[in-house]
């Protein structure tokens, strides 16, 4: 890369680690580092709210898929805005109301205990998983594309999200998501600009050209289940997974639960619900164009550097071969696609376009061959569409534009992790050190009478004793599991499409998280019937994966969440409608 | 206003009370509002596919 992109990358991370360590002066009581005193302007949350949720994967996966598989992609958010008005109505003011730190210990109070632990654990697992895979798709990416050992690419992209997170806590990450999304939103609109720019044909013959390979084409009504991304999977599976994962997942609860009022909080996430689709539409536009380009521009044979270099060494003849193939059926298809572009009526638009898809059909079978050739080589699957993107934005794009996306790469990445960890820190901490291992914040409380002034001073200094240990508890937990997450990525090197693993993972815990926040709802519920329910919820979204694998993972969300509801509501496991008060419940919430 | 028990009061507001009126009110709104934007989103969607796609 260039040295001028190193100084834009290299200014990025040092900016956004010296502005993380500025604000950790605010943070030094727990309510200031978990929460930000609840403090927090709306458009501040709603943004980190955003950032939360575009990771790296999506500037890379999902511009990836754009350009492998067109739009339809666009579906899988179709369910959102419905979903963000449905938690702004629903949990939104109740999780406020509560004066919770973690959306889990709302269900201690309304289940029990086991509830939820059993919730938190669900969640750490989940995510401390799910936040390795999200630091694994660019450094994967970044050790293929520069030649770099993937421990130093980990390092580079982990670490510095780790230190932020670590000592400037909900603060420090959210003042950080915000300008990490202007910056994110910024090289997405000047990528497609240049795209624009720089493409042979105008805008209106490359969409032509991206509409006969059938990438444009946005809406499958279908009705199968087996389709992953189809108009109704996405509004509602899609609804479903957004509901749990806006609603019930502590990295998307704690943004909004630091919001300075009930109003900021529902405000910011309406934030998402106007902007993601239209935002999602682009970064896909971008793949989409990348293809197009690439009709025009020799794209290489294998987008994998690595494993273009692997096959080279160990059978260059059977390779040189194949890109010759390749290089004849370019040259064809290149005349074909500049014959579409210029048709000048619909009969020999037509005529060309027919024999596009066939030259188009001729270029894809050799790259099949030579991606067969490289999973034999290097004895990995070789899907190279997470390389497609980066390798056209080092390639093609001009000097400083190329550090601008590598930068919002690893600011998308960042803007994730550091939220992530905040949020396992807080579940650890809150969930289960202080709730289970260390009740010392109730036992300054209990001990402490209130007879004389030195036992109110007494107390207060206990309680100030207890908040200073949990403050440096939730530093070190921020710190393990940052660790957590970089180890788990050194092993998750082949993952397919980024973006399917980061979203497949979560619906296997999503749908009974979900769900037993569904059942809170109805007040005939009951502890033990929820415990029962998510834990069978579980048992029948992992046997259905496990069986079926053929069905779309966005309905995980909902068997996951209906199982917890149906099972909870069974005669014997609910109560009446004046039900007597749950015996599992506690008013002790750690 | 009636007087309202405090069990009332954590059930969530009476059917007659202004300010859960103006709240249930005002969500009908943004639903409304977040339908009417989504689905001007996806007509353009639309017609981009309708206009290309082949």
């Amino acid at each position: 890369m260039h040295p001028v992109n190193w100084v834009v990358v290299l200014g990025y991370l040092a900016f956004v680690v010296v502005d993380g360590v500025r604000r950790s002066k605010n943070t030094r009581d727990l309510d200031g580092y978990l929460l930000a005193n609840r403090a927090l302007p709306w458009w501040a949350v709603g943004l980190s709210v955003m950032a939360t949720q575009l990771s790296a994967v999506t500037l890379i996966g999902t511009t990836g898929q754009g350009a492998t598989d067109g739009l339809r992609f666009v579906q899988f958010y179709f369910g959102l805005p419905l979903a963000m008005v449905i938690l702004g109505v629903t949990l939104v003011p109740l999780l406020r109301g509560a004066g919770v730190y973690t959306a889990y210990e709302y269900l201690e109070r309304r289940f029990g205990a086991p509830v939820r632990t059993l919730a938190a654990c669900l969640f750490l697992v989940g995510r401390g998983m799910s936040c390795g895979v999200i630091v694994a798709a660019p450094a994967v990416v970044f050790a293929a594309v520069f030649g770099w050992p993937l421990a130093w690419c980990v390092a580079l992209i982990g670490l510095p999200a780790v230190l932020y997170a670590m000592l400037g806590g909900v603060q420090a990450v959210t003042w950080a998501d915000v300008k990490q999304m202007v910056l994110i939103v910024l090289a997405v609109s000047a990528v497609v600009v240049v795209l624009l720019v720089q493409m042979p044909v105008s805008p209106g013959e490359a969409l032509r050209i991206a509409g006969a390979t059938g990438r444009l084409q946005v809406f499958d009504f279908s009705l199968t289940a087996t389709e992953t991304y189809t108009f109704w999977s996405g509004l509602i599976g899609g609804a479903f997974l957004m509901l749990s994962y806006f609603g019930t997942d502590q990295s998307q609860v704690q943004r909004y639960l630091a919001a300075d009022s009930v109003n900021a909080a529902r405000q910011s996430l309406l934030v998402s619900a106007y902007w993601k689709i239209p935002l999602q539409a682009l970064v896909l536009l971008i793949g989409v164009l990348v293809f197009v380009y690439y009709q025009f521009q020799a794209p290489p044979l294998l987008f994998n550097p690595a494993h273009e270099a692997a096959v080279q060494v160990e059978r260059g003849d059977d390779y040189d071969a194949l890109r010759q193939r390749f290089g004849d059926a370019l040259v064809l298809r290149e005349d074909a696609a500049r014959r579409t572009a210029d048709a000048p009526d619909p009969a020999q638009a037509r005529a060309a376009m027919e024999d596009f898809l066939a030259r188009e059909a001729s270029v894809q079978d050799v790259r099949e061959e030579a991606l067969a050739l490289a999973e034999e080589v290097t004895g990995q699957p070789s899907n190279d569409v997470n390389y497609i993107v980066p390798r056209f934005v080092l390639g093609e794009l001009p000097v400083g534009l190329s550090g601008l996306f590598v930068a919002a790469v690893i600011a998308a990445a960042m803007s994730s992790i550091s939220s992530e960890l905040n949020s396992l820190s807080t579940a650890s901490v809150v969930d289960v050190y202080r709730r289970w291992v260390h009740p010392q914040w109730i036992g300054a409380v209990r001990l402490v009478h209130w007879r004389r002034p030195v036992d109110v001073y007494r107390r207060w200094e206990r309680l100030r004793a207890a908040d200073a240990h949990y403050l440096a508890v939730s530093k070190a937990a921020t710190l393990f599991w940052g660790l957590f997450a970089c180890v788990v990525a050194l092993y998750a090197v082949s993952l397919g499409s980024l973006i399917e693993v980061v979203n497949r993972y979560g619906s296997y815990f999503y749908g009974p998280i979900l769900g037993v926040f569904l059942l809170a709802l109805i007040p005939r519920a009951r502890g033990r019937g929820a415990l029962l329910g998510m834990l069978f919820a579980a048992a029948v979204v992992w046997t259905t994966a496990w069986l079926a694998p053929q069905v779309s993972f966005l309905w995980y969300n909902v068997i996951g969440s209906g199982t917890v509801v149906l099972v909870g509501l069974l005669p014997g496991l609910a109560g009446g409608r004046q039900g007597r008060r749950d015996p599992g419940r506690t008013d002790r919430t750690g | 206003m009636e007087s309202r028990s405090p069990k009332a009061k954590h059930a969530g507001p009476a059917p007659n009370d202004p300010a859960g009126a103006d709240e249930a009110s005002s969500a009908r709104r943004t639903l409304i509002r977040v339908i009417v934007v989504q689905a001007v989103a996806l007509w353009l969607l639309w017609l981009l596919q309708a206009a290309y796609h082949v």
